[in-house]
């Protein structure tokens, strides 16, 4: 049994009227896919936030690697070894590819260009390196987000919805490079709506259902449990 | 008891403000746009009334509404030609947009009408009245019953009736308004329409109790920003307060300390809500940093 | 790298095929470094040669001209390629401009070190102020900044004890004169020494303002600053430093306003605050930068040139048509122009894409 890198305990957060996440505790533990499902609005994107910084819980506790990070911001947080994709992909449009890889390099000019390129090779885009990331096609962007995200070789890689709207060739490079993170020893933690994909790839699925946690465990026994075909099929 | 007094003065005059900056929170609940030409809005109704009043004798009470005509009228036009193109990139296109039109406004006037200061002394208005013991200043008093008619009347329209709904309905969620079927592109022209009648309307009050000038304006958006910071962004009655703290705080610091430091209130007040307390006294959170 | 426009559909093709829609993509240009930096030692040349052969009003509008480069290179420091649009760079021109005149009419120091000291007190004072205004998004920013220029204004001209308020300050230069009974015109070469000490003074501004725009431009750094502007969230989330990395640019940017004022205060001999507080010098800063093409290195060159050239004829015929032209000027940018004349160049083809530019 691996140990726990990401301890998610008792987590809320409320948005005027609306009960985001309620008191949702989670377990991520080293080196495997873990997933995370819930209808829409169960509450997955605020909890990424909140595990990435973007927004802070009301109360409850997230700790990384043992340490308390529900109050830091979210570059604090990421220079600490987490990092994320977003579900409407968010590069620099301005930039070119090229230029959104190096800009997150911590390392030297010469250095953060080579890894670029090899990046980009690595997944045969190297022709759009030039190219403005604002005049890529939806699929290239969320592949070029995901190479961004390699870029700091973060070790937990939080992926939202990255098979959202794309073909199926897309599809395959996008688990390519998942299989290939999987396989480096990084700890993934992602939500998708595709149901077949996230159970064949997570060895262990949260189920969120209005914020709170209302099942975990191995796929098979999460697919059988009742309370989660209520969620999704019930009311 | 001169306290009493100053206070109260201070209040009227922040109703006026209060109109002045409900146009200007209407614009930008509507559109996300932060007009920065609504002073010289103001500074056009002024003048109207000042042009009405010396060359035409028209008893001022009875310019505002044609001064607020005028500047529907304007504002549509302003709106149609320029500010709809902006309405829909980032907010920097549309803060410098109205940046360059208050610059480009306020230098046109100052061609034509000069920068000496100008002042409407209609006698009726002259003077003050004696009020429980207190003397209160004759224009402040109309202006402010005035300010608040037109500023209830606008809390109503949009309350209840259907237009104003739509306004409302636009501010909160524009791709959902749309969706239920209201025009809102319509409803941007009408609004900043609106808006700007409002601030016509402000100014020609404020010419009925200061001097104008064709840089008034300036003076005036510093505290306009200063209001809607301090009630928060989108809320009708903490603006409404907001003007009312702001005017009763400037005749205080004026009549403690001096004129000059009085000024100093807005931009000090604005500076200390932004950075303690972004979303103002009852705005939406999340609307500043 | 070839990039062939191959709109094909077909999924196979699809992570190799290249511009889908828009601009066509930015290139480096090897040769533009040559090029580039020829031209660059003429121009210096070209201006370090220029007072000895003109007249004292061509040097003082070419003063003014590198003054307006220097305002509007720094507020593109963090306002161009940072995106935090300020208005407050009139405060810090009129801090500068009183720190340095207040220093000579004091006589405390000469005025080379009073220029420095106004300049690095700037740069302190915006990192004082910009670590909690800087966390400030968007128009709350320029809205802060603005009220930040406003409040200067008022607070210099009630501290009447040190500032000498509404008065204003008489620096040496006119003191002299006056103090000359009888002396009823200028001292030429008096004038005409003190308006090349400050021409050349300018000047140095003017170069290191666009060597640090030029090294902002083309370094990690000033992709970051894009970053930010592109979409700060995502850079955070990013690991990008997001505050460090404003607060140098704001820090920065404040240093060039100031050290320009203090110059402006002694080539005018008098200033109060009325004048060099006034939003004028915001304006101009932002609209030379946006003229020219926000984020780029020789937008406010080109900006201040082609402005200050236009102004200076404006103001000789109708002092207030300046208002005017710089607010219409401001609005048709913005419509039309929104990347300056740089990316109007640069689309027609006649400028290459380039962080260099």
């Amino acid at each position: 049994m691996s140990g726990v890198v990401l301890d998610v305990r008792g987590v809320s957060k409320r948005f005027g009227g609306i009960q985001a996440v309620n008191d949702a505790s989670l377990a991520i533990r080293e080196g495997i896919v873990t997933g995370v499902i819930g209808p829409n609005g169960s509450g997955k994107s605020t909890l990424f936030n909140l595990v990435t910084g973007l927004d802070h819980p009301d109360s409850g506790e997230i700790h990384f690697n043992g340490r308390d990070i529900a109050q830091l911001g979210p570059d604090r947080i990421n220079r600490l070894g987490i990092g994320r994709t977003f579900q409407l992909t968010r590069l620099f449009g301005k930039m070119t590819v090229h230029e959104n890889l190096i800009v997150v390099s911590r390392s030297g000019r010469r250095e953060a260009g080579e890894r670029a390129m090899e990046l980009l090779g690595s997944l045969g885009l190297s022709g759009l390196w030039n190219e403005y990331a604002e005049n890529l096609s939806y699929g290239q962007q969320k592949l070029v987000e995901f190479l961004r995200l390699s870029v700091s070789d973060p070790s937990l890689i939080l992926l939202d919805e990255p098979f959202a709207g794309v073909n199926p060739v897309m599809e395959q490079k996008l688990l390519a490079q998942l299989h290939a993170w999987i396989a480096a020893g990084k700890t993934v933690l992602l939500t998708d709506h595709e149901m077949a994909i996230m159970m064949e790839l997570c060895q262990e699925i949260f189920v969120l259902d209005q914020g709170e946690v209302i099942a975990h465990g191995a796929p098979e026994a999460v697919r059988a449990d009742e309370r989660v075909m209520e969620a999704y099929f019930g009311r | 008891m001169d306290t009493l007094q100053v206070i109260l003065s201070g209040l009227l005059l922040g109703g006026v403000y209060a109109l002045f900056a409900a146009g200007l929170n209407m614009i930008f609940g509507v559109m996300r746009v932060i007009n920065l030409a609504h002073g010289e809005l103001m500074m056009l109704g002024a003048y109207i009334t000042f042009f009405l009043f010396s060359q035409a004798g028209v008893n001022p009470l009875l310019s505002i509404p044609l001064s607020a005509a005028a500047l529907l009228v304007l504002g549509v036009i302003l709106q149609f030609t320029l500010v709809e193109r902006v309405v829909n990139q980032p907010l920097l296109s549309s803060l410098l947009l109205t940046f360059g039109l208050s610059t480009l406004m306020m230098g046109i006037a100052l061609n034509l009408w000069t920068s000496n200061f100008r002042s409407v002394a209609w006698s009726p208005l002259t003077g003050s009245w004696d009020v429980f013991g207190l003397a209160v200043s004759k224009s402040r008093l109309v202006a402010f019953g005035i300010a608040l008619l037109v500023t209830g009347g606008t809390y109503l329209f949009l309350q209840k009736s259907t237009f104003g709904k739509a306004i409302r309905a636009t501010s909160q969620h524009p791709e959902v308004a749309q969706i239920c079927g209201i025009d809102v592109r319509r409803v941007r022209l009408a609004t900043f329409g609106l808006g700007s009648a409002m601030a016509a309307i402000s100014g020609s009050l404020i010419a009925m109790i200061f001097t104008i000038s064709p840089e008034m304006g300036r003076m005036f958006i510093g505290k306009a920003f200063a209001i809607i910071v301090l009630g928060g962004l989108g809320s009708f009655t903490g603006a409404f307060i907001g003007a009312l703290a702001l005017g009763t705080s400037e005749t205080l610091a004026a009549y403690w300390t001096d004129t000059q430091l009085a000024e100093a209130v807005a931009y000090a007040v604005l500076l200390l809500v932004l950075l303690i307390r972004p979303s103002g006294l009852f705005g939406r959170a999340g609307s500043g940093a | 790298m070839s990039s062939a426009t191959d709109r094909s559909p077909s999924p196979a093709a699809d992570a190799d095929s290249t511009i889908v829609r828009g601009r066509p993509t930015p290139k480096w240009e090897p040769y533009l470094g040559w090029g580039y930096l020829v031209i660059l030692i003429l121009a210096t040349g070209f201006l370090l040669w220029f007072p000895s052969s003109a007249t004292a009003y061509s040097v003082s509008l070419a003063l003014i001209v590198l003054m307006t480069i220097s305002l509007a290179t720094s507020w593109n420091y963090l306002s161009g390629f940072g995106g935090y649009t300020s208005f407050g760079h009139a405060g810090f021109f009129g801090i500068g401009s009183y720190t340095g005149g207040l220093l000579l009419h004091y006589e405390r120091v000469s005025w080379i070190p009073a220029v420095v000291i106004a300049g690095l007190g700037a740069g302190v004072l915006a990192l004082l102020i910009g670590y909690p205004v800087l966390r400030l998004r968007g128009p709350y920013f320029a809205i802060a900044m603005l009220a930040f220029s406003e409040l200067c204004r008022v607070l210099v001209t009630a501290w009447d004890s040190l500032t000498l308020g509404g008065r204003g300050v008489y620096l040496p230069i006119l003191r002299f004169q006056r103090e000359e009974d009888g002396a009823s015109a200028w001292d030429r070469f008096g004038v005409q020494v003190h308006n090349n000490q400050n021409y050349y003074a300018m000047l140095v501004l003017a170069i290191v303002a666009v060597a640090i725009a030029y090294a902002i431009g083309t370094s990690r750094f000033g992709l970051e600053l894009l970053a930010i502007r592109d979409d700060e969230v995502a850079a955070q989330a990013m690991g990008i430093q997001t505050t460090r990395v404003k607060l140098t640019a704001f820090g920065l940017s404040a240093i060039f306003p100031a050290a320009a004022g203090a110059i402006y205060a002694r080539q005018v001999g008098y200033i109060d605050p009325p004048t060099v507080f006034l939003v004028i010098w915001s304006i101009r800063s932002i609209a030379t930068a946006i003229l020219g093409g926000q984020g780029t290195i020789l937008g406010p060159i080109i900006g201040a040139v082609v402005l200050t050239l236009v102004s200076e004829r404006v103001w000789e015929t109708d002092p207030n048509l300046y208002q005017v032209i710089f607010g219409g000027l401001i609005v048709v940018v913005v419509l039309f122009m929104p990347g300056g004349l740089i990316a109007l160049l640069q689309n027609r083809g006649i400028l290459p894409r380039s962080r260099r530019l």
